[in-house]
């Protein structure tokens, strides 16, 4: 069931309203219900493998309450592998099989070591996610163990984050079930605001671009470098406008119900450097890195030579997290250089100048930094992203033929003209927007979000857009491999 | 204490159901305004040196040119014009144009005495004719005056049925053809100096390597004739009769192991047939085309720019021929 369904529009619809209608204590029932049959309506029995680990994290964090000393650490760890183990099963054993195999290969070995490829179970590593981050936290004692189970199923199963977060700490997410929500017009104001906010970027903008980048990274061998060019720029937008859209409707609807989910995205695209980016893309993920990754590897109260390794190593593995595939973690370890690289040039004084050609400097410094690891984030294996970035490099053309050329990938005639204009109008509507955010105070932006005619007038633009410039056909979100 | 808080939330209640209810009759008020002036207007938006809105644009033509993406891809008109001496020819091409769409366009054309050709070359890709009418090329839907416009949703209707036809036709009268609409004033420009008479200019598309060649297969629906597509066929051929226009079909050609197909060489049998009992001229570019060379084909049903040369060279002066000789028999 995709958020930019016809389907869930309808779920939403009737889940809200069972919600205000129902009496508190059998509201957060409802909600775990809505969200188990929001689960089951991808492939059934795996709600089967996501009860088995909230089953286990459940336990395990009342045994961490109930212990002390060297008990709770072994609890913690159990925890911790069976909910990696079903990380592994389901998302790496075939990247495993795969790795062994190629390995074998190396050594001449006649042996062939099995491949079993399983369907991914949809948000897998965003829920097991979360669930460790509860376990975690009620180990540090910042938590106290939920003893509802059902309210601790709720908090992980929550439909709008189930599937593509955000990932919610518990202190944010487990109280707000035991809160009694009353209906407030200006929840239901600003969810629908950030609801077609989300469908906008989601159904206009990554869809659009989804098109282009699709033809031409299937068929990168064929394509020149413009062409390649041109799709890795619409794949940076892409993948922003598709993660945060989702994140921008996850938000909206739990806010219509209340709920107050954590923000996801802070306009990445406008830092002016790469540990700036990681602070604004995908938040509640960075996050939960530097929490239980990077700072309990030392963070950076060690040695710098420590810290810059602790980096490369979240990264490496927040790669890993992405995807199945060493190009993602190849992706991470590149991002991990590129933070060591920046930690270093500022150790060393090196700066930009304080000028508008400076600011301009900085940002296009990231933007392509970031680009280039788009290309490893979406080629299919290393020697494809290497190849395409090779082309880009020194193959692209910048004549009337080649651009024309570049552009008859949209739909392989005149009307790609219309489409590549369009895109590219939408893309300066999306980033014109941000760059207003970017510039106004909080306290301004406080203003407009919380005027009702404001919420009012952009809700009912963005539909508008929606409907006449959206992609109608739901595709999937990229996060939903994830 | 308890009543005032109720109270304030049924309050809050009824707030939120009219705020629900001011912004649905918004969306669908403004949504309505906006796509019922697209309906009536956007044709204006057609470009006026290809496409249907080109055609209407032109005075009365003496060739005129109907098919689907391989015409487009088939026919260079500067060529075309030059070697068969006709001045006031048009190509009109949609992605996917199969005999149904043709015919509609037709009707629409030839009940204008204006817009009546007196030479006529129809598309006849075989394996259009076994399709269920599809429409492909929303751009067809976008040029149209409104009166075709209407006949266009008349008939997907009662080909597909209103359950699952509803969503498509949403999608062609509100969402499809903005883009267009917006940048309008950038991509007309753009488009009428890349376009003559229908036909493409400056666009190329390369051949392909021989080992995509070898590989190509047919894009086929199977080999029986579709029944609109074949009541089409018919009111074409009735059409040309009626309005007194001497009408040829032509297969542009199709790379060797697709042309081989058992269910096109079928079908390409069932237009001669048809067309042969008429008396109605057909011409199979297959025939004498080098279809066994890749770089004349952009991919399995497409000439490349180099192909698209060579067809038109040759299909001139068959066209040439087919003119002079219907002219002398009274068209």
């Amino acid at each position: 069931m995709l958020f930019n369904s016809l389907q869930f529009v309808l779920f939403f619809i009737v889940v809200t309203i069972l919600y205000y209608t129902l009496d508190h204590r059998w509201r957060w029932k409802m909600l775990l219900a809505a969200s188990c049959i929001f689960y089951m309506a991808f492939i059934p029995a795996y709600i089967f493998i996501l009860f088995t680990t909230i089953l286990i994290d459940y336990f395990m964090a009342i045994m961490i309450a109930r212990s002390t000393g060297r008990r709770r650490l072994i609890y913690l760890q159990i925890s911790i592998v069976s909910t990696c183990l079903v990380l592994f099963i389901f998302k790496y054993c075939a990247l495993f099989g795969m790795t062994v195999r190629e390995l074998q290969a190396l050594i001449g070995s006649a042996q062939d070591f099995p491949i079993t490829h399983i369907i991914l179970p949809i948000g897998l590593s965003f829920h097991t996610f979360q669930s460790l981050s509860y376990v975690i936290e009620v180990y540090r004692g910042k938590q106290e163990p939920e003893r509802n189970f059902g309210i601790y199923s709720l908090y992980v199963m929550f439909y709008p984050q189930l599937v593509a977060g955000p990932i919610e700490r518990p202190q944010n997410l487990l109280h707000q079930f035991y809160e009694e929500h009353r209906f407030e017009l200006q929840n239901l104001s600003r969810g629908l605001a950030l609801i077609a906010w989300g469908m906008f970027q989601k159904m206009v903008i990554a869809d659009r671009g989804a098109v282009y980048v699709n033809a031409v990274y299937s068929g990168w061998q064929w394509q020149s470098g413009l062409s390649l060019l041109m799709a890795t720029l619409l794949f940076a937008v892409q993948i922003y406008a598709d993660f945060a859209g989702y994140s921008s409707i996850a938000i909206g609807c739990a806010r219509v119900m209340g709920f107050h989910l954590s923000a996801n995205f802070n306009h990445p695209y406008f830092s002016t450097s790469f540990a700036e980016f990681w602070k604004r893309w995908h938040i509640s993920l960075s996050t939960w890195f530097r929490d239980y990754v990077y700072i309990p590897l030392g963070g950076n109260r060690v040695s710098a030579s420590r810290c810059y390794l602790n980096l490369l190593l979240t990264f490496m593995i927040s790669g890993l997290w992405h995807g199945a595939n060493w190009t993602f973690v190849i992706w991470g370890a590149y991002h991990g250089l590129l933070l060591i690289a920046e930690k270093i040039f500022t150790g060393m004084g090196w700066h930009y100048p304080g000028n508008m050609i400076g600011r301009i400097l900085r940002r296009s410094v990231v933007l392509l930094g970031i680009c280039i690891g788009w290309v490893l984030f979406r080629a299919e294996s290393l020697h494809a992203a290497l190849s395409i970035l090779r082309r880009i490099f020194t193959g692209t053309s910048l004549s009337i033929s080649s651009i024309g050329d570049a552009i008859s990938q949209w739909a392989g005639d005149t009307s790609s003209i219309a489409l590549a204009l369009a895109a590219i109008l939408f893309i300066a509507v999306l980033f014109g927007i941000e760059a207003r955010q970017e510039s106004i105070a909080e306290s301004r932006r406080a203003v407009y979000y919380s005027s009702l005619k404001y919420q009012f007038a952009a809700t009912v633009a963005l539909f508008e857009a929606i409907m006449l410039f959206g992609s109608l056909r739901s595709a999937a979100f990229i996060y939903f491999q994830f | 204490m308890l009543l005032s808080q109720a109270a304030k939330n049924e309050s809050e209640a009824r707030q939120g159901w009219t705020y629900l209810g001011k912004m649905a009759i918004a969306v669908f008020a403004i949504l309505t305004c906006l796509a019922t002036l697209k309906f009536f207007t956007e044709d204006k938006f057609a470009p006026k040196n290809s496409g249907l809105g080109g055609a209407l644009a032109q005075p009365r033509l003496d060739l005129l040119l109907v098919g689907s993406s391989h015409s487009r891809k088939s026919y260079d008109m500067r060529l075309l014009e030059k070697q068969t001496g006709v001045a006031n020819s048009f190509l009109i091409a949609y992605d996917g144009a199969e005999l149904s769409t043709i015919s509609q366009m037709l009707d629409y054309l030839v009940a204008r005495p204006e817009h009546c050709p007196r030479y006529l070359v129809v598309e006849a890709y075989s394996s259009f004719l076994a399709r269920r009418p599809d429409l492909q090329d929303p751009r067809y839907f976008a040029d149209a005056p409104p009166s075709l416009k209407l006949t266009i949703l008349h008939s997907y209707l009662a080909e597909w049925g209103y359950r699952s036809a509803l969503l498509d036709i949403f999608d062609l009268v509100v969402n499809r053809g903005n883009e267009e609409i917006i940048t309008y004033p950038v991509y007309a420009p753009i488009m009428e100096s890349r376009s003559y008479k229908g036909g493409r200019t400056d666009f190329y598309f390369p051949g392909i390597s021989v080992s995509e060649f070898t590989v190509l297969k047919a894009k086929v629906n199977g080999n029986v004739p579709n029944p609109s597509q074949l009541s089409a066929f018919y009111h074409i051929l009735d059409l040309a009769r009626t309005h007194h226009i001497a009408v040829i079909f032509i297969d542009t050609p199709l790379p060797l192991p697709v042309s081989v197909n058992p269910d096109i060489q079928a079908l390409k049998n069932d237009f001669k047939q048809i067309l042969g009992a008429r008396h109605i001229s057909y011409i199979d570019g297959d025939q004498g085309y080098p279809i066994d060379e890749p770089e004349l084909f952009s991919d399995s049903n497409h000439l490349s720019s180099k192909g698209r040369e060579e067809f038109s060279r040759r299909i001139s002066i068959v066209l040439k021929a087919w003119m002079a000789s219907e002219a002398a028999a009274g068209y």
